[in-house]
């Protein structure tokens, strides 16, 4: 018999809290499981909106990553009260102010992801799907990565992942990590005016990176994350105000350079990085992509995808004959 | 420069020799000694493959990759491939024997 596994948003609040309170929550991110522990309820309220279609794991299991968000003890507490992430019992960071509890979690878990996936090559991307299609966006910060990962989920692409493109070297797949985007300053606005399909968490001022609100992935983004898909683009994007929307095909030994420039673990991998990395540039085809307004970006990006697929499509058909 | 040039010895990877990558006009090549990925247009490739070949001096050089781009081996021939070389070194791809006497 097979049972559905229940979703967060299916447990009232007021479980969930005594449960992340006193036990843990279990949850798979992509290829990680993650055991939390939480006694603020505000970030468990936040938490709920960014993954409410999550599946629970309820029966036992190993988890990958031990996290404790929890608020800071002591009198202190009473007036300025403190946020403290903490994994496996060790506070890698300074606590945050209680209230920036939410960005505190998101950030640390990405620091646990960036410190122990050394078996995939990391890299600083993007990663969304479309109709079969996926394709890598490397980029440094400040770039608008986010923002045209944000727009292109919510026209119906798939969140692979908005931080980290893990690739894994034996298949050159990309594994999926959907997780809360979190869109800084202006970006707020922009994707809130942008459609009214985003769930967008609350607006954290001041915070280390600006002001800060995350974007749920979509349901479909959740319930897909363990479909592995190969890489059939990589798109550097650049945002410029002003600029009209130009794709540009990029060589190829310029897009090894550039994305081994935007892997977190290229030098430590190191003869296994130049191998999957050059393999994969290889097998895209690779575009730099200026754009100053989303939707013009969004149907360029369509009509590459479209391309991609007739593309494979006449492979196919002359592969039969 | 009378000594010999000669690539270093960790360049040829245990499993896989040499890791490059031939993009068309340009070379990306893997120093295991290092870590760095390195980017070539093909000339500083040529001399680092007949390097793999054997040892070999200036002259020896300088002559195989006049052959090869249909240039006349000359003093400014020469100097072009000092320079080469001498970058070779720095990436520590190459390394450079003095001629020994007794």
């Amino acid at each position: 018999m097979i049972t559905k596994k229940k979703q967060l948003s299916e447990i009232p609040f007021s479980e969930l809290c005594k449960q992340a309170r006193t036990k843990t929550i279990n949850y798979p991110i992509g290829p990680f499981n993650i055991s939390l522990q939480t006694d603020i309820p505000d970030f468990l309220q936040t938490f709920i909106k960014m993954y409410s279609s999550l599946p629970l794991i309820t029966e036992p299991n190993i988890s990958d990553f031990h996290i404790r968000i929890k608020q800071k003890q002591g009198i202190r507490r009473f007036l300025r009260p403190q946020s403290v992430f903490s994994i496996d019992n060790v506070k890698p960071f300074e606590p945050y102010h209680y209230s920036h509890a939410y960005p505190l979690g998101e950030w640390g878990l990405n620091w646990c992801i960036a410190l122990s996936a050394h078996k995939n090559i990391m890299l600083h991307s993007a990663v969304l799907e479309h109709k079969g299609v996926a394709i890598i966006f490397p980029a440094k910060p400040g770039s608008g990565k986010s923002t045209l990962c944000s727009a292109l989920m919510l026209r119906g692409w798939r969140l692979l992942s908005d931080e980290f493109g893990l690739v894994d070297p034996a298949s050159g797949q990309l594994i999926p990590i959907p997780r809360a985007i979190p869109l800084k300053n202006n970006s707020v606005s922009v994707i809130r005016d942008f459609s009214d399909q985003a769930v967008l968490g609350p607006l954290f001022r001041g915070t280390k990176k600006g002001d800060v609100a995350h974007l749920a992935p979509t349901k479909d983004s959740i319930k897909y994350q363990n479909n592995r898909v190969k890489p059939a683009l990589v798109i550097f994007p650049e945002y410029n105000t002003n600029t009209h929307c130009n794709l540009v095909k990029q060589e190829k030994s310029m897009a090894f350079v550039r994305i081994t420039d935007n892997s977190f673990n290229y030098y430590l991998a190191q003869n296994r990085g130049f191998k999957v990395l050059s393999k994969l540039i290889q097998d895209c085809d690779s575009y730099s992509l200026q754009y100053s307004h989303l939707n013009d970006a969004i149907s360029a990006l369509n009509q590459l995808v479209e391309d991609a697929i007739g593309k494979l499509q006449q492979n196919n058909n002359a592969a039969i004959t | 420069m009378e000594g010999m040039w000669q690539t270093c010895s960790c360049l040829l990877d245990k499993r896989d020799g040499l890791l490059f990558v031939d993009w068309g006009v340009n070379i990306s090549l893997y120093s295991p000694c290092t870590g760095d990925t390195h980017l070539f247009n093909l000339f500083p490739f040529e001399i680092i493959q007949f390097l793999l070949l054997k040892p070999a001096s200036l002259s020896d050089i300088s002559e195989y990759m006049a052959l090869l781009c249909d240039e006349e081996d000359n003093a400014q021939w020469n100097n072009k491939i000092v320079n080469v070389l001498i970058q070779l070194k720095e990436f520590e791809l190459i390394d450079y024997q003095k001629k020994t006497t007794v």
